[in-house]
């Protein structure tokens, strides 16, 4: 008995699949079905595979302060910091090439060699404000040194645009995932090319707090769980405009959108009205406040001396100690104009060696208020060359002192010049670190074949300054090595 | 006999000679003659973009001209706008180069700034009632936003439900916030943050 149902349009509409579809429909379905599953499938899989913004770096409080002095010019570099092979064998005549006045005022820090009596010398013994003598040589007994010889020798500043300065985010995690540039102006190295940074042009606390601050201040328009939120949202945004403008196809398309979206998510902490002013005000950092205000040293007699702060070294010392708390990346300094040769050892050449020695003597009080490894690279493109050293009247952090400065007369292409790092270590055991290349009785150098180029020297000052802070190496070798350099990184690697 | 038109013949033998012709192409072109007349039929338009080329980043003063675009009212030469221009020109990209732009992260900062020169009125948007009662106005004024950054793509395009989606989608979130009571000022911020720095940096060029 055939029972037969009463069927509507509803039936008809949902429950059609229960038919034997004719040949014809079944096609029609198949085919419908299979361009809608690879429609589908493509889309979702395009949606999944879209260029997400790559994994932002997360916001870490890792230790390790990391700095790089670039001194633009052709200074007299022989009379900055000198290695035990150099003091070793020092004699009348690299002496008065590099412009120091002699063995005889050679001092110790670490495994390097200052002359006492010499504007840098002077100045990184004298140490910052805030600290007895006993103090600050305890800072200076936690230093170490190394560098590469050679393949800075420019005349005139040739070679300013080689890649010379470098960068650490995101090699170095930190809070805000990102360096900071003063004056920086000359091309990076390529490897550092594309990396996080803010740059000011002077270094003072109101500048830096400026860049790390809201303009209006939050207040009543923004703050970090609505500027998150809003992120979240352009991010999402970003994923739809990928689909729409094939940008996860585009050499580079992924990378825009990362570095966007990352410095979006970033921009919530400056939704606090104070964040930058309390980073780069050293009276407003609790560790910096107790030397923030002094205006006195003592001496190695014991005997106090004036010695107070410019607005540039509070914000050095801020600085430098947000890179060795974490908080920042690197701090990356340019000095321009220092090509020596010619100029007045009093009023040019000693106050900028004080200049860079003062910024030196900031970056190892930020380590030692941090408790934080550091390393700083310290170099030129240039290197003039000295007919001795003659006395001056100078002030350090103004302490008036009788210096013996160079007398840069010629330039020195081809003669000697050194990429320098030194280390710090809060425990008292800096690396053991090295000098590439062979230093003649002229005080000349004779490159290491390993170090081919400048480039390979800055890669290799870098991988050093990064291996003691204990940052990722791995994949800064990997940046370097997408460009060319480092193939074999322990040839670079100075310890 | 039956015989062959004299003009039939000459047609057939002009077929022939253009036949011919067009089926032994030269092997080479001297420089200078042009080339070949026709390759062939020209791709679909589009065919030849996914996968290739470059995206690039917008310099500095291409953020400066797209946040004005994209935005009813703000002046790179006066308010908020004109003081965050000032401040982070400078760590704006200053490259096209994707892979190499530095500065990218600074745009938020600039377009919150010209964020806070706009005026609710201009997208009708209310300044006070609560965020729920107000999100149509608030989704709407970011795809306006979009709209004016991208030429109407945002609410004409394909992907308008998407769009709208991820906009509504932070509108809810505002207004569910527990952890800080958001406003109409906060939110409209936000959604023209969202926005204006997707139309602005996040397109690929």
């Amino acid at each position: 008995m055939l029972i037969r149902l009463k069927r509507t349009h509803k039936d008809a509409i949902c429950h059609s699949h229960g038919h034997h579809p004719s040949r014809r429909a079944f096609l029609q379905r198949g085919l419908t079905a299979g361009i809608a599953t690879v429609v589908f499938s493509k889309t979702m899989i395009k949606d999944a595979m879209a260029a997400l913004p790559p994994g932002c770096p997360q916001p870490m409080l890792v230790k390790g302060a990391l700095a790089q002095i670039f001194s633009e010019g052709g200074p007299t570099m022989g009379a900055r910091f000198i290695g035990d092979d150099q003091a070793a064998s020092m004699n009348a005549t690299m002496a008065a090439n590099y412009g120091i006045s002699g063995q005889a005022n050679l001092v110790s820090i670490g495994n390097l060699r200052v002359d006492k009596t010499s504007p840098f010398g002077a100045t990184l013994l004298q140490g910052p404000p805030g600290y007895t003598s006993a103090q600050w040589q305890a800072v200076l007994a936690r230093v170490s040194g190394g560098g590469h010889r050679g393949q800075f020798n420019q005349d005139d500043g040739g070679g300013v645009d080689t890649g010379l300065l470098g960068g650490a985010s995101p090699f170095k995690s930190s809070q805000i995932g990102k360096d900071i540039r003063i004056a920086n102006s000359n091309k990076l190295a390529a490897w550092a090319n594309g990396l996080p940074s803010s740059l000011v042009k002077n270094a003072t606390p109101a500048n830096l707090a400026k860049v790390f601050s809201l303009t209006p201040a939050a207040g009543t328009f923004t703050n970090s769980s609505s500027m998150t939120a809003s992120a979240d949202a352009s991010t999402a945004l970003g994923q739809v405009l990928t689909r729409v403008f094939g940008i996860d196809k585009r050499k580079g398309g992924s990378e825009v959108l990362g570095a966007t979206s990352c410095g979006f998510y970033g921009a919530a902490a400056l939704a606090d009205p104070n964040y930058g002013l309390n980073l780069f005000t050293p009276a407003n950092v609790p560790a910096l406040a107790g030397i923030a205000g002094a205006t006195t040293s003592t001496d190695a007699a014991g005997t106090t001396i004036t010695n107070t702060f410019s607005t540039q070294e509070l914000a050095l010392l801020a600085a430098f100690y947000q890179s060795g708390a974490g908080v920042a990346g690197g701090v990356f300094i340019e000095y321009m104009g220092r090509d020596y040769h010619g100029q007045d050892p009093q009023g040019v050449i000693a106050p900028r060696d004080i200049e860079e020695a003062r910024a030196i003597v900031m970056f190892l009080a930020a380590c030692d208020k941090a408790q934080s490894r550091g390393a700083m690279i310290y170099l030129s493109n240039g290197q003039a060359i000295a007919a001795g050293a003659q006395q001056t009247a100078n002030t350090i952090g103004g302490n008036a002192v009788t210096l013996n400065s160079p007398i840069a007369d010629g330039d020195a292409g081809g003669s000697y010049n050194a990429g320098l790092i030194i280390f710090y270590d809060p425990a008292g055991s800096p690396p053991a670190a090295r000098f590439t290349g062979k230093v003649d009785l002229n005080g000349n150098v004779k490159i290491d074949s390993r170090i081919a180029s400048s480039r390979d020297a800055v890669a290799g000052l870098y991988l050093s300054a990064l291996q003691h802070i204990g940052a990722d190496v791995g994949k800064a070798t990997a940046a370097m090595q997408k460009v060319g350099i480092a193939s074999a990184p322990s040839d670079l690697l100075l310890f | 006999m039956k015989r062959t038109s004299p003009i039939l013949l000459a047609a057939l033998v002009a077929c022939l000679a253009t036949i011919a012709a067009c089926g032994s192409a030269p092997a080479s072109y001297p420089t200078g003659t042009g080339g070949p007349p026709d390759a062939g039929s020209p791709p679909e338009p589009g065919t030849d973009l996914p996968g290739l080329g470059s995206a690039s980043s917008p310099t500095a003063d291409a953020v400066i001209g797209r946040v004005r675009n994209t935005l009813v009212g703000v002046d790179p030469l006066a308010g908020n706008f004109a003081k965050a221009i000032a401040q982070v020109k400078p760590n704006l990209p200053q490259m096209t180069n994707p892979v190499q732009a530095t500065g990218l992260d600074q745009i938020p900062l600039l377009v919150y700034a010209a964020c806070t020169d706009v005026k609710f009125a201009a997208y009708s948007v209310p300044t006070t009632g609560t965020i729920s009662a107000n999100s149509a106005a608030l989704v709407a004024a970011g795809m306006k936003m979009l709209d004016a950054g991208l030429a109407g793509l945002a609410s004409q395009g394909a992907s308008n439900g998407d769009f709208q989606a991820a906009l509504q989608a932070l509108v809810s979130t505002l207004a569910a916030d527990k952890a800080i009571t958001q406003t109409m000022t906060t939110s409209f911020i936000a959604v023209c943050m969202a926005s204006t720095t997707a139309a602005v940096s996040m397109v690929g060029y």
